[in-house]
């Protein structure tokens, strides 16, 4: 990595960001599904797309179910939100209650993926938003499945020559069953430096 | 918000295919629009200006406040899913069946307007949605069903497309015709079964196919590794949504099995098991046919056989032995007749040979190279060693062959003969054979004697045996006649072979033994005149314990003294019956009665036989005695066995004493006793009380 | 103003730390300030010093602070101890309340740390 899309600390203050955005939702959902819902440490990475398609095409090969929402404010970008097949079958099952029929999820399990992932994502956007004091809303979450980089390229498309990827893992545990996804953000590079804006002035006021 | 006075905004608000409620931070609804009020049996006056929470109620209120303050507060967007929050509001789809409110999805979005925030809820009827997902559910679990069925199922299962190319094959498939998913897959199915038949094959299902819309048949099979094997087999045509001819599906039962076990049990039905040759059932029906076709083809020959001396075998060396010799004997008959024949066991020791295509004069040839060959076959079991002879009656089957059953009748019958006249050896069956007329006769004999039996119609006659070297005492050896209710008495040169043949001769003996024993008893002080009185005993009586019980229980309850009776037996059914003849001997001997080996040395035995046998006397064969005037070599066999008999410390009696010449040469021998013509006929029983018998 | 206390400062979050640090120092002068990034230095720590405060956090590489709360104690019997955690499920506070630790909510504010000191101050 040539030089760091973000620096240390502020990577920090975004992975706590997260975190708390995380531990968010996992209430919501543990209130839906009436279990705890167990939350990992998030592991919090700032990296240029092609790097992030690295990282990701490690972590699976498989088509994933992945749902976007485009957020605005401060600064902007596309949030992605996407799991494996096998974890989506899995939390999809959890949710409804059914295991779903087909190999592939249909339009209903479709509809519980996205709604399961618009509250993660309106909690992670809700907390930064919250910390940071800044303005931030959230589009429509919008469901896309399929190969993963035909998935991730579909989103770059409006974020110029060279977007940048926030990107945050995280496994939860409903009980029984592991589920884990990947929270993107995509970025270009203009926005990033809003972030980065707006973190120095968070920062300030706790600059010792 | 909106004003209430048509406005372009109103018109689109009101024409929007789907709901829309607009509700402000404090969850107070705002506006409404037409589409939500159509759906809804609320009125606009009763939502507008209320609390959303109080028109209506939530599962997940908690929640849905939570979305629209981040929708107010932070203009975050969200989604309620219908699997979440099932039938949000309470709406009606007015056009469709109105039973259940609608499923619905809703978006939730930031609205700002007048420096105010406030909340669009978008309503989405997808009750359609969720009706197609249902049945797709339904239907792929069906599917599963069916796909597991046959994914079990113990037929073999190929699916192909219309022209037969392999589109699926089934576990089962796979596991008997040896070919896996990846091989049968894209392959022609006809081609893959029996490859001689394949085009013809596929054309005639096709073609059946194009009239009804399933073909039926059994046919063969040929696995990867090119075993074959038989199927039942069921193939389908499946047509499309369309109507058209899509698939082929193909359904195998493997039968290869049950028509093998219908093959074994059909062997085994016409097959003797123990030698492989054809059963008498089965021998019966190819004679028929050939009897049937007689006429059009040449002769044949039916040999009927029946193995000598099997019965010693059986008895000396037991069953085993005689299953080995007859499964021996099968493979020397068969290997000395040509290919063209028939032969079958018909059971016990008779076999039969139809031979195709010959004259008697070629088979009597080949019977008798069979009996030249058995001449030197050596039967060895354990230490035993036993020399075969063989008895063999032909017949010659033409078109003047009446039936199967007279056939073997007359085969059998000169097998009889040739039993009779010595054995080992062929008879060949004529028309009006006297020989054979005479065995024919033997069932009208046979039907005599249990008739007689019946109404008691025997009667016992005596012969004297009179003694020839000192004066002492006359016996008188038994004789049984019929009465033939005319006067007559038929004499039991007519009746005793029918009986040994039909195996009545131990029931004669009892009947002579009873009846004598019991005029002995009633003429007690009449006969202390006769040394003893001599019964015959069949070969089947010696071998039957329950008469020898009934004669010791006979002997000992009469008050006769035992030494007054003597039983005779034939050399020859001792020698078939030696385990049997020597208890019997020995059982009785011990009662105190005596015993007289009669016929002797008219058999094939040696005096090794004498040895074993606990025999007081010795009857010297009456055919040495009637020529010994004439025939020195007569006379020596007299001469040897009187001599051979008196070391072994027996008494010898000479039969058929016919005139004085001989019995004075007897007298010069030495034999002890003469029997015969020439010293006294046979007399009624009674008659020997009288002192008066006529002695010459 | 009261007299030196020290306080340990637990959580992986760098940010945190930093924050809670500036609310204490302004607030308490000359108060003792450590930190521990997670479950294994803060034991480690707590093993050396006495504190009068600790703030735990929950999710932490190592080990959760429910892992570490009982040996906190044992080690640390005299102070006030405080959960600031970004799981807010009720489970959880459940759980570590029965333990006898105060649970905080994330994010961060100056009430919520206040209040957390207010509560450990002897009466």
């Amino acid at each position: 990595m040539s030089d760091p899309v973000l620096s240390d600390v502020y990577c920090d203050t975004m992975g706590e960001l997260f975190n708390i955005g995380m531990g968010r939702a996992a209430k919501s959902l543990s209130d839906m599904v009436n279990e705890e819902v167990v939350l990992s440490v998030p592991n919090f990475k700032a990296v240029k797309y092609d790097e992030a398609l690295e990282l990701f095409n490690d972590i699976t090969n498989e088509p994933v179910n992945a749902v976007e929402q485009f957020f605005d404010g401060q600064f902007s970008g596309n949030a992605v939100l996407f799991f494996t097949n096998h974890s989506s079958r899995e939390l999809v099952q959890r949710i409804i209650g059914e295991v779903p029929a087909s190999q592939d999820l249909g339009d209903m399990e479709h509809e519980a993926l996205k709604e399961v992932s618009n509250i993660i994502l309106n909690a992670c956007f809700g907390c930064i938003a919250e910390v940071l004091g800044c303005e931030l809303h959230s589009g429509v979450p919008k469901i896309v499945a399929g190969d993963l980089n035909k998935v991730m390229g579909t989103q770059c498309v409006n974020l110029g020559p060279e977007p940048l990827v926030l990107t945050l893992s995280m496994t939860f545990s409903l009980p029984n069953k592991s589920i884990s996804g990947q929270v993107s953000l995509l970025m270009t590079s203009e926005s990033i430096k809003k972030l980065i804006k707006e973190l120095e002035r968070f920062s300030s006021l706790y600059a010792m | 918000m909106l004003k209430s006075v048509a406005s372009l905004e109103r018109v689109i608000f009101d024409a929007a295919s789907q709901g829309m409620i607009i509700v402000d931070a404090r969850y107070q609804i705002i506006e409404v629009n037409r589409w939500f009020i159509d759906s809804i049996d609320l009125c606009k006056s009763e939502m507008v200006g209320k609390s959303l929470f109080k028109v209506f109620t939530f599962e997940r209120e908690q929640f849905i406040k939570q979305t629209i303050n981040q929708a107010c507060k932070s203009g975050l967007s969200s989604f309620l899913s219908n699997s979440l929050h099932p039938r949000l509001f309470p709406l009606l789809n007015r056009y469709q069946n109105c039973s259940r409110y609608m499923d619905q999805s809703c978006y939730i979005k930031p609205i700002r307007f007048d420096n105010q925030s406030y909340c669009l809820i978008q309503v989405q009827d997808v009750s359609n949605t969720v009706a197609r997902e249902k049945l797709l559910s339904k239907t792929s679990s069906t599917l599963n069903l069916f796909k597991t069925a046959v994914e079990h199922s113990a037929s073999s299962i190929v699916i192909t497309d219309h022209q037969g190319i392999i589109e699926y094959v089934n576990p089962k498939f796979v596991e008997i015709a040896g070919f896996s998913q990846e091989e049968a897959l894209g392959r022609s199915y006809f081609a893959l079964s029996s490859l001689a038949h394949e085009p013809q094959f596929q054309s005639s299902v096709m073609q059946t196919l194009q009239q009804k819309d399933s073909w039926h048949g059994e046919r063969s099979f040929v696995t990867k590794s090119g075993v074959k094997y038989w199927v039942n087999e069921f193939i389908y045509q499946a047509r499309n949504s369309n109507n058209v001819p899509s698939n082929l599906i193909a359904i195998q039962d493997d039968v290869t099995q049950i028509r093998d076990i219908a093959r074994k049990a059909s062997y085994q039905a016409s097959h003797d098991s123990l030698t492989g040759l054809i059963n008498r059932k089965e021998f019966d029906s190819v004679l028929i046919q050939n009897i049937e076709m007689a006429e059009q083809t040449p002769a044949h020959v039916l040999c009927f056989l029946d193995i000598d001396q099997f019965k010693v075998v059986n008895d000396t060396s037991g069953h085993g032995a005689g299953d080995e010799l007859l499964r021996q004997i099968s493979v020397v008959i068969n290997e000395n007749y040509p290919e063209e024949k028939v032969l079958a066991r018909l059971g016990g020791d008779e076999f039969a040979i139809l031979l195709y295509h010959t004259d008697l004069e070629v088979a009597t040839q080949q019977c008798e190279h069979l009996i030249y060959v058995l001449h030197d076959f050596r039967f060895r079991w354990e230490e035993a060693v036993f020399s075969i002879g063989i008895s063999i009656g032909i017949t010659l089957i033409n078109e003047q062959t009446i039936s199967s059953i007279e056939a073997i009748k007359q085969a059998e019958n000169a097998c009889d003969a040739a039993k009779d006249m010595g054995r080992n050896r062929v008879y060949i069956y004529q028309e009006d054979d006297s020989a054979l007329v005479q065995r024919q006769g033997d069932t009208y004999w046979a039907t005599k004697i249990n008739e007689a039996l019946e109404d008691d119609l025997f009667v016992l006659y005596a012969q004297p045996i009179v003694p020839l070297q000192h004066k002492s005492k006359i016996s008188y050896e038994i004789l049984v006649r019929i009465h033939d209710g005319e006067g007559g008495v038929i004499p039991p040169g007519l009746f005793l072979p029918a009986a040994e043949r039909f195996n009545l001769s131990h029931r004669i003996d009892r009947w002579v033994i009873d009846n004598t024993l019991k005029w002995m008893m009633n003429h007690g002080e009449e006969i202390d005149h006769v040394e003893h009185i001599s019964i015959n005993l069949s070969g089947l009586t010696l071998s039957n314990e329950t008469l020898l019980n009934y004669i010791l229980e006979l002997v000992t309850s009469s008050k006769i003294a035992p030494r007054k009776i003597s039983f005779e037996i034939t050399e020859t059914a001792a020698i078939a019956n030696l385990v049997q003849a020597k208890h019997f001997i020995d059982t009785l001997k011990k009662l105190g009665c005596q015993f007289a080996l009669d016929d002797f040395g008219s058999g094939l035995s040696s005096f090794a036989y004498l040895k074993n046998l606990n025999v007081d006397m010795l009857k010297i064969d009456g055919m040495f005695v009637k020529d010994m005037i004439d025939d020195a070599i007569d006379e020596a066999m007299v001469k040897s066995i009187n001599d051979v008999g008196h070391v072994m410390g027996m008494e010898t009696i000479a039969e058929f004493v016919e005139d004085d010449d001989i019995k004075n040469r007897l007298i010069e021998l030495g034999v002890d006793y003469g029997q015969g013509y020439g010293l006294g006929k046979p007399v009624p029983i009674d008659q020997i009380v009288l002192k008066s018998v006529e002695i010459a | 103003m009261n007299s030196s206390k020290s306080i340990l400062i637990v959580d992986d979050s760098r940010l945190t730390r930093m924050i809670f640090a500036k609310v204490i120092a302004s607030h308490y002068e000359g108060w003792d300030i450590s930190q521990a990034e997670n479950g294994t230095n803060a034991l480690a720590i707590a093993a050396e010093k006495k504190f009068d405060f600790i703030s735990l956090d929950h999710n932490m590489p190592d080990f959760t602070g429910l892992d570490i709360l009982p040996q906190l104690q044992e080690l640390q019997p005299n102070a006030h101890i405080g959960v600031f955690t970004a799981n807010v499920q009720q489970v959880l506070t459940e759980r570590f309340t029965a333990l006898g630790a105060q649970c905080y909510h994330k994010p961060l504010n100056e009430d919520k740390i206040l209040q957390f000191i207010k509560q450990g101050e002897p009466a």
